[in-house]
């Protein structure tokens, strides 16, 4: 049974969150603060970490439980579930390891797939040799199961919403709009500067492969093109 | 802001024009020192004549105080001796006298004491002048005479020829009598005569000396004799005999200078006093003039004045009424005197001199206050110069210390201004200006850096507002949707339809507080943005066709070039901004009408106008358009409106160097939302979009 660590300092969404993960089967460690989920990561670590950003009086507490997880265990998932939408937190976030951000409020629908999500791709990046259906259009090669990502033969590292915005871009062939964007997010309200931001992201992890990416086309009024078809 | 006072320089100018009263001031305080001087010289002088003139009280003997019946017109026909500088030699001439001469006398016809024929009308006149000098009065007489008859030997009477008689009273009362007779011209026989003037009385010599010179109808003699002889009491008389033939040799005439009612007395001969003189002497001085004079105005004595140039009693007998006659009435005076010819300014104090009750003379004295003048001229040009130089420098100082003020104020004014931006948003948080100063402007400066930091952190306080709200906000509202999320998945049948509802009003909740975050957010968002240039008119072609794609709707229109209008900043943003300002056009346009979306090239600025037709907004809203929280249309379709659009578009324009401008149409009635961005001449980056990947 894979363990999941939940630090949340509102006992009434850490209710929510450890029952709902009950309920699928996992066995759930709930903690409110910093201090107590570290002393019980000394002893063992979790095979996932749910954690809030802000943990009572301590702005940046899940930076630093995420820090410490991060050099026990490089590949150790970890999800930011924050109320903190500032796109600063979530690039800090992501630079620090964590595997997912997402913003309250959640759907737990989606917070469970993504976690069954992100147990899969561990598990597939444990078994190299276990290769799910590849995708491939012009330099991009997608593999949904172990959601990797190659461009011209090189390896791109995306988070889980990263990975989704692409697979819908280039499943959509006349353009992908903010609607069908906005899927991948997964997320009750999603505003299309977020849209923006994530792909901006997108586009940067392409460019440092190659600095002459330019498949993403932006489609004013309407979404994004992946027009290298 | 407008300034609606004088500036600081100009009031500093205007309060220092002050200043230049003080020359004036300094001239009036010169002016009052002269005047003071002036009336310390007039004191002076008056003190010393007072001296003179207590010397020479009770002295009648100097001056004539004869009492009879006649003394007034014997005063006033006095002969007087002018005092001659030059030596006088006896030869009969004029030509030594000088100016002495024009001041000599007319006796004619009313002077005639005697006539043979018994008429007036005589046959002879004469003019006279007398001189003093040292030891001697001199005469000239010059003789209008047609028949000159002199005299000869054969005849011993004296009167037989024409002749000049002197008359003086000697010591003791007694009258002596000269005869100046010749035989011809060249010098004169004096012989002192009886009372019938015919015979002399001595043969002796006397000390009298006369020259006798013809001179065409008549002739001049010139004579002197001894000042010792008329010392006292000063009486002297001239007469002219006139004897016109040659062969019986009778008087025809006799002029005299006493006419023929006073023939037993002489005129008074007024001389200059030495007795006067040598006692005024001691009392004398180098740059004064000490004149006596008499009642009638003679000078009988003068002294000093060697260092000035006035001509107080310098060669007439009677000098201005108006010097002593305040004097003669018994009262001391002083009168200020302009030398017309030298431009001398001269003071004379006048005092009386008395004889028992009786005024006898006056003693006039008299000193030029060119001293006093030289002094304030003096003092005037070196408190001109002083007062001058220390003005200018003052004022000098004044203005470049007014200058500096009001260029430190101005600095300051910079400063405060620079550390809040257009939009009120505070830049810098201490000013630099004048920080360490320890004057009022110091204090200011830190006084407005401790305003600006207070307010920043208030500022700061409320810019945290909306994401503590949103961190406090957010967390409920995640529990809710987990609860209803848990609930739908256990309930059904009509419980689910409520959770659904539920769950509609969580969203429309989480809907708002993104609203307020994404404005709060806009700041830091936009600064992250890596500008870069893109082509306006084919993001707002491309936006137009896509939007009009997904609201079936809708009629948006565009109406501007295909491409090639380039801009710097981020594509994003501006579609972010268009999306903000369709909405609206959206929610106000008339159903069915056209949006059009006008892009125009305005020389260095691209204007993007988005017209809608529709309701016009309100002037007192359209104030506050761009404020945020400021919902101006009606709730439409459950979508809530906190105003945060249009601020978040006002925010993107201002990011982008432009501006966003909302007005009013009147035909067709609507609104205009133009964004005016500035154009860029380069180029973007290659990156043709139709490139396909190889």
């Amino acid at each position: 049974m894979k363990t999941i660590a939940i630090v949340e300092d509102d006992p009434q969404q850490r209710a929510h969150y450890a029952q709902a993960l009950r309920e699928q089967g996992y066995r759930v460690q709930d903690f409110a603060d910093r201090a107590r989920a570290l002393h019980a990561f000394d002893h063992a670590l979790p095979d996932l970490a749910i954690l809030d950003i802000i943990l009572g009086r301590e702005i940046g507490g899940g930076f630093d439980i995420c820090r410490y997880l991060q050099d026990r265990d490089a590949h150790l998932p970890v999800i930011f579930l924050t109320s903190r939408g500032n796109e600063i937190d979530q690039i800090y976030g992501l630079q620090l390891g964590a595997w997912d951000y997402q913003t309250k409020p959640v759907t737990l629908a989606y917070l469970l797939a993504r976690i069954a999500s992100l147990f899969r791709i561990r598990d597939r990046k444990h078994d190299r040799a276990a290769r799910g259906a590849v995708r491939t259009l012009g330099k991009l090669e997608l593999d949904r199961a172990s959601m990797r990502v190659c461009w011209d033969g090189h390896a791109l590292e995306l988070t889980p919403t990263e990975f989704d915005l692409l697979h819908i871009l280039i499943g959509h062939a006349n353009g992908a709009s903010y609607d069908d964007l906005a899927r991948a997010t997964q997320q009750g309200v999603v505003e299309n500067n977020t849209i923006n931001t994530h792909i901006v992201h997108l586009r940067k992890k392409f460019k440092q492969l190659d600095p002459t990416f330019d498949c993403i086309r932006t489609k004013y009024g309407y979404g994004y093109h992946w027009v290298c078809r | 802001m407008k300034r609606r006072g004088l500036s600081i320089g100009a009031r500093l100018l205007l309060f220092s024009s002050v200043l230049l009263a003080l020359p004036w001031l300094g001239y009036r305080y010169i002016e009052e020192m002269k005047q003071f001087l002036l009336q310390g010289q007039e004191e002076a002088q008056t003190l010393a004549v007072r001296a003179v003139a207590t010397v020479l009280h009770d002295r009648p003997e100097w001056f004539d105080v004869t009492e009879s019946a006649g003394d007034t017109w014997l005063a006033q026909n006095a002969l007087y001796a002018y005092p001659i500088d030059s030596s006088i030699q006896i030869d009969g001439y004029a030509s030594d006298w000088g100016k002495v001469l024009e001041r000599k006398k007319h006796y004619g016809p009313e002077s005639t004491v005697y006539t043979r024929s018994g008429e007036l009308a005589g046959s002879v006149a004469f003019d006279l002048v007398l001189g003093e000098r040292g030891e001697f009065i001199y005469g000239f007489v010059r003789v209008t005479d047609a028949q000159r008859v002199y005299r000869h030997p054969g005849y011993r009477s004296l009167d037989r020829s024409d002749h000049l008689r002197l008359a003086w009273f000697g010591a003791a009362g007694v009258m002596r009598r000269i005869v100046l007779v010749t035989e011809g011209p060249g010098t004169v026989s004096a012989y002192e005569v009886e009372a019938n003037w015919r015979y002399p009385t001595t043969g002796e010599a006397l000390p009298v000396r006369g020259e006798w010179q013809e001179r065409g109808r008549g002739f001049d003699v010139e004579f002197r004799i001894p000042a010792e002889w008329l010392r006292y009491p000063q009486r002297f008389g001239v007469s002219v005999v006139d004897v016109d033939d040659a062969g019986e040799r009778p008087i025809e005439a006799v002029v005299a200078t006493v006419p023929k009612a006073w023939s037993q007395d002489l005129n008074r001969l007024i001389v200059r006093s030495p007795e006067l003189e040598r006692i005024i002497q001691g009392l004398g001085r180098s740059d004064a003039r000490i004149c006596v004079v008499d009642r009638y105005g003679r000078v009988r004595a003068v002294l000093g004045g060697q260092g000035t140039a006035g001509d107080l009693c310098a060669d007439t007998d009677r000098i201005g009424q108006e010097l002593f006659q305040d004097a003669l009435d018994g009262r001391q005076n002083v009168l200020h005197r302009h030398d017309a010819r030298t431009g001398e300014h001269l003071i004379v104090a006048a005092h009386p001199i008395y004889a028992g009750d009786q005024v006898m003379g006056t003693v006039l004295l008299e000193k030029n206050s060119a001293r006093i003048l030289d002094l304030q001229r003096d003092t005037l040009s070196h408190a001109a110069l002083a007062t001058f130089a220390v003005l200018m420098l003052v004022v000098a100082g004044l203005l470049s210390f007014g200058a500096w003020l009001a260029f430190r104020i101005r600095r300051l004014k910079r400063a405060a201004g620079a550390a809040i931006d257009a939009d009120g948003r505070i830049v810098q948080d201490a000013l630099h200006i004048d920080r360490a100063a320890g004057d009022d402007l110091g204090d200011l400066s830190r006084g407005i850096s401790s305003l600006l930091a207070r307010l920043k952190r208030y500022i700061g306080f409320l810019e945290t507002v909306p994401r503590t709200l949103r961190h406090e906000i957010l967390n409920p509202v995640n529990t809710i949707s987990m609860t209803l999320q848990t609930l739908s998945r256990r309930a059904g049948g009509e419980t689910a339809a409520l959770v659904k509802s539920a769950q509609q009003a969580t969203r429309q909740l989480e809907l708002i507080v993104n609203s307020l975050t994404e404005a709060a957010h806009i700041e830091d968002a936009l600064k992250q943005d890596a500008p870069a240039v893109f082509d306006l008119a084919e993001l707002v072609r491309e936006y137009v066709a896509n939007s009009a794609q997904l609201n079936a709707g809708a009629n948006l229109v565009y109406d501007g070039p295909p491409a090639g209008v380039y801009a710097r900043g981020s594509d994003v943003r501006i579609a972010q901004l268009m999306d903000k300002v369709k909405d609206n056009a959206l929610d106000f346009a008339r159903n069915g009408s056209p949006i059009r979306f006008v892009l125009e090239k305005n020389c260095d600025w691209v204007n993007l106008s988005v017209r809608n037709q529709g309701p016009r907004v309100p002037g007192h809203v359209l104030e506050a358009l761009f404020a945020g929280m400021a919902p101006h249309r009606p709730t439409t379709e459950g979508r809530p409106h906190l105003g945060m659009g249009l601020f978040i578009a006002h925010r993107i324009a201002e990011h982008h160097g432009g501006q966003l401008q909302v007005t009013n149409r009147q035909h067709p009635s609507g609104v205009d939302v133009t964004l005016r961005i500035p154009l860029t001449t380069s180029t973007p980056n290659p990156s043709p979009p139709s490139q396909s990947p190889t």
